[in-house]
C-alpha cells in the first residue's frame, strides 16, 4: 500500500469530498491562498477558488456563527481553527447553537459542520497552543468528537465527518501532522463509534487516546516477553465504542486508560465508570488511568515533557497494573 | 387537602417584596388562575394567582397592605369547602407555591451537613480478605472457597490467578500423606463436582451395555473438511460427526432413546452432547436440535460452547438435555476405546484417530484414511441389530459425507 503523511491523506480526503459535493466550503484563518497554517488546504484554493476556500478575520465567534447559519441553510462548512484552542472563543456557538439546533428543530434542520483543529502538547508551543479540551466537547450533547491516531484512519474519519449530518469536532494531534503510514488508494470511509484493536493481547487492556496509541503499541512491544497487551484505539470518543472495550476487559480483567489530557472528569474517568457499570465482574484489578498533569502547559522543554505521559510512564503503568 | 399560599420569588435576586393587598376576601371561593393578592417588587407589580381551586383562608395576623414580606412567607391556604385550616405539620406543599417558590424554600442554606450528619470513615471493615470482582466470579464458577486464600495482588487482594491456582491445586493442597498396605502415598479428596461425576460413572457402570467396534474409510471426510476449510468454513471433525450422527439418529430413534423406569423415553429432539476436556475436568456441553442445524450452525454452537467451557462459563442450561453423546479422542494416539454411557442417555459414540493405512480397494492395496468407531448402548433400550444398523448408517455417511450436508 502507498505511504502518505497525515496531512496529505486528509487533503486528499477533503479534495475528494469537495469535488463530489459543491455545498462543501472551508472557513478559517489563512486557509485560502496560504493553504492553511498546517497545510490542511494546500492546493485547494487554486482548484476550488476563493468562495469555497474562504479566509476569515481573527474573529472565531463571528465566523463560527456564520458557519452555523450556513449549515442551517443546507451547506456543509468545514471550519478550520488551526489550533482548537481558538475554538474556545466560539464556545457559545458550539454549546448553545450548533449542537442544539437539530434538537430544537425536531430534526428539521441538519447541522453538517466539521470543526477541525490541532490539539496536543509538544515543541514548546506553550499554553495557548497546546490545548485539547475534548473531554469538554464530549460533555456536550449533540456533537461528535473524533480523534484519529494515524493517516489511514485520519482520511477515512475525515470523509465520514464531512458526510455526517451532525456537527463533528475533528481533532488532529500535533504528533499526527507529519506521521507517515499506509493509506489505501481506493475510496473508503471509517465509521464513527467503532474502536480499532490496534494490537491483540490477553493479559492487560490499554485504551489509548490519539497520540497515546503510538506509545501503547511501543510499550506492548517492549513488554512482549513479560505479558500480552491489548491496545484499543477508540478513534471516536463521542460516540464511544464501549462494547469493544468491555469485550477486551472480559478477556484480560485489567484496564489502563492513557490520555494526554487532564484526569479530572476526563476520558479515564468516563471509561472506567462505564466499565465499572457494565463489566464490574470482569475486573481483576482497579482500573488505572494515566493522564497529563493538571496544569497549564509549560514552555520549558523538560517541564513540558514532565507534564505528559512518556513511553516509560506507560510501560511502568502497565507493569504496575499487571501486579495489582 | 390544604395548599399553602407563599410569597413567590419573581426574579433570581428577589428576596422580599411589598404586599399591596388582597384581591379576594377570606372565605371566597377561588379558581385556579384567579388573582389572590398584589405584590410589588423592585422591578414591577405582579398579581399572584392561585394554582388550585378551593376556598381562600387568609391567615390571621397576615400582612397588612404596604408591609414588606419575605419570599417564602406563608400568607394563606386554599382549602376544600368545609375543611379546617391545618396545623403547620400537615401542610402539603402547594403547586402554587412549589413552582415559583421552589427556589424560595428558604431552608436551602440550613440544609447543611450538621453535626448530626453521619460521618464517613475511611477505615475498611475487616470482613475478610479483599477479592477482585473477577476473582469472586471465577471462584463461584469453580466452587473455590476463597476466604482462606492468600492473595497475590499488590495489596494482598485475591485476584483471578490465585483462584485458578487454588482450583488446580485443590486436591494437592488438601491431600494428606498416608500409608496403605505398607505403601506410602497421598490421599486426595475430590471436589463436589468430581464426586458427582464419579457417582454418575458408577451408575453408568451398572447399566447393561454392549459396545460395537468398527472401522470406516474417512478419506472422503478428510477431503471434504479440507475443502470446507479452504472455502472459509471452520468445521472440526467433531462437528462433522455431530452432523452425521444427528442425521443417523433421526433415522434410528432407538439410539436416541433412554430407559425410564421400565419404559422407553423417545425424545422428539436430537440433542448431542460433546465431551470436552477442561482445566476443571470433563464437561459435556449440548448442541440442541442438532438434526435441524446446518454444519455452520453446529460449528458456531460448538465453538461457542468450547469457549464457554474454557472460560468456565457454561451454565446448567448448556449442559442439560442431551440425548446422545460423542466423545472424540482422535487428537491423541487412540485408535479404539469403550466409552461409558452418559446417563440417562442410552448411547454414546467414541471416535478414535484417523490413520493413513494400507487398505484393499478392489484387488489393489492403496493408502486410505481409516478411523475407528465404538458405539456403546444400553441393551435394555436397543438390541444389537438396531444398534449395528445405526452404526452402518454412520459408517456410510463417513464414507460418502456430502450426502449429509
Amino acid at each position: 500500500m502507498r505511504e502518505m503523511n497525515y496531512i496529505e491523506a486528509t487533503v486528499e480526503g477533503l479534495t475528494e469530498e469537495m469535488e463530489r459535493d459543491p455545498s462543501i466550503f472551508v472557513f478559517g484563518e489563512g486557509i485560502g491562498k496560504r493553504g492553511g497554517n498546517f497545510n490542511t488546504t494546500v492546493g485547494l484554493f487554486d482548484r476550488f477558488g476563493p468562495e469555497r476556500l474562504c479566509d476569515t478575520p481573527i474573529a472565531e465567534r463571528g465566523f463560527l456563527g456564520v458557519a452555523t447559519g450556513a449549515a442551517m441553510t443546507g451547506t456543509r462548512p468545514v471550519v478550520d481553527f488551526m489550533f482548537i484552542d481558538f475554538a474556545l472563543d466560539g464556545m457559545g456557538e458550539i454549546i448553545n447553537q450548533l449542537s442544539k439546533m437539530q434538537y430544537m428543530s425536531s430534526g428539521r434542520l441538519k447541522m453538517p459542520l466539521v470543526l477541525r483543529g490541532c490539539v496536543g502538547i509538544g515543541n514548546s508551543a506553550a499554553t495557548h497552543h497546546s490545548g485539547s479540551y475534548y473531554p469538554m466537547f464530549v460533555h456536550i450533547p449533540g456533537v461528535r468528537v473524533v480523534l484519529p491516531s494515524n493517516p489511514r484512519d485520519g482520511k477515512g474519519l475525515f470523509k465520514t465527518a464531512i458526510r455526517s449530518d451532525d456537527p463533528v469536532i475533528f481533532l488532529e494531534h500535533r504528533s499526527l501532522l507529519a506521521m507517515k503510514g499506509p493509506v489505501p488508494e481506493e475510496e473508503y470511509y471509517t465509521p464513527f463509534g467503532e474502536a480499532a484493536i490496534a494490537c491483540e493481547g490477553s493479559d492487560v487492556t490499554v485504551v489509548a487516546i490519539a497520540n497515546m496509541v503510538a506509545h501503547a503499541l511501543k510499550a506492548a512491544e517492549q513488554l512482549a516477553g513479560e505479558m500480552s497487551v491489548e491496545v484499543i484505539d477508540p478513534r471516536t470518543i463521542a460516540p464511544l465504542d464501549i462494547d469493544t472495550i468491555l469485550a477486551s476487559v472480559n478477556k484480560t480483567g485489567r484496564l489502563l486508560v492513557i490520555d494526554e489530557t487532564f484526569a479530572p472528569c476526563g476520558m479515564g474517568a468516563e471509561i472506567a465508570m462505564q466499565v465499572m457499570e457494565k463489566g464490574f465482574d470482569d475486573l481483576d484489578a482497579p482500573v488505572r488511568r494515566l493522564h497529563g498533569v493538571h496544569m497549564p502547559t509549560p514552555y520549558s522543554p523538560p517541564l513540558e515533557a514532565a507534564a505528559i505521559p512518556q513511553l516509560a510512564d506507560v510501560v511502568t503503568a502497565i507493569r504496575e497494573l499487571s501486579a495489582e | 387537602m390544604a395548599f399553602e399560599i407563599l410569597v413567590p420569588r419573581f426574579g433570581w435576586n428577589m428576596e422580599e417584596g411589598k404586599f399591596l393587598g388582597w384581591l379576594k376576601n377570606d372565605g371566597d371561593e377561588v379558581k385556579a388562575g384567579d388573582a389572590l393578592f398584589s405584590l410589588e417588587t423592585d422591578k414591577a407589580t405582579e398579581e399572584v394567582e392561585s394554582f388550585d381551586d378551593g376556598v381562600l383562608h387568609i391567615l390571621p395576623g397576615g400582612p397588612d397592605p404596604g408591609v414588606t414580606v419575605s419570599v417564602g412567607l406563608r400568607v394563606a391556604y386554599i382549602l376544600t369547602p368545609g375543611e379546617e385550616p391545618p396545623s403547620a405539620a400537615q401542610v402539603a406543599v402547594s403547586s402554587a407555591s412549589a413552582a415559583p417558590a421552589a427556589a424560595a424554600e428558604g431552608d436551602a442554606n440550613s440544609n447543611t451537613a450538621g453535626s448530626n450528619a453521619p460521618v464517613l470513615t475511611r477505615e475498611r471493615s475487616t470482613r475478610g480478605p479483599a477479592i477482585s470482582p473477577r476473582a469472586r466470579r471465577v471462584a463461584k464458577q469453580l466452587g473455590v472457597e476463597w476466604t482462606q486464600l492468600k492473595g497475590s495482588g499488590r495489596t494482598g487482594r485475591i485476584v483471578e490467578r490465585d483462584v485458578r491456582t487454588a482450583a488446580k491445586n485443590r486436591g494437592a493442597a488438601a491431600s494428606v500423606a498416608i500409608a496403605r498396605e505398607g505403601i506410602r502415598g497421598r490421599l486426595v479428596p475430590l471436589s463436589a463436582r468430581q464426586q458427582a461425576a464419579a457417582e454418575k460413572l458408577t451408575t453408568s457402570a451398572a447399566i447393561p451395555t454392549v459396545t460395537l467396534h468398527t472401522e470406516a474409510d474417512a478419506t472422503e471426510l478428510v477431503t471434504l473438511r479440507n475443502e470446507l476449510r479452504s472455502s472459509g468454513g471452520a468445521p472440526s471433525f467433531t462437528d462433522l460427526f455431530v452432523k452425521l450422527s444427528a442425521s443417523a439418529l433421526r433415522e434410528h430413534s432407538l439410539l436416541n432413546a433412554s430407559w425410564q423406569n421400565g419404559s422407553l423415553f423417545i425424545p422428539d429432539e436430537v440433542n448431542i452432547g460433546i465431551a470436552v476436556d477442561t482445566d476443571a475436568g470433563l464437561v459435556v456441553p449440548v448442541v440442541r436440535v442438532a438434526d435441524e442445524k446446518s454444519l455452520d450452525e453446529i460449528t458456531a454452537a460448538t465453538q461457542d460452547a468450547a469457549a464457554k467451557a474454557r472460560a468456565d462459563r457454561l451454565r446448567l442450561d448448556d449442559l442439560q438435555g442431551g440425548t446422545f453423546t460423542i466423545t472424540n479422542l482422535g487428537m491423541y494416539s487412540v485408535d479404539d476405546f469403550t466409552p461409558l454411557l452418559n446417563p440417562p442417555q442410552g448411547s454414546i459414540l467414541g471416535i478414535g484417530r484417523i490413520v493413513r493405512k494400507p487398505s484393499v480397494h478392489g484387488e489393489q492395496v492403496v493408502p486410505r484414511d481409516r478411523i475407528s468407531l465404538s458405539l456403546t448402548f444400553d441393551h435394555r433400550v436397543a438390541d444389537g441389530a438396531p444398534a449395528a444398523r445405526f452404526l452402518d448408517t454412520v459408517v456410510r455417511s463417513i464414507e460418502a459425507p456430502r450426502s449429509i450436508l
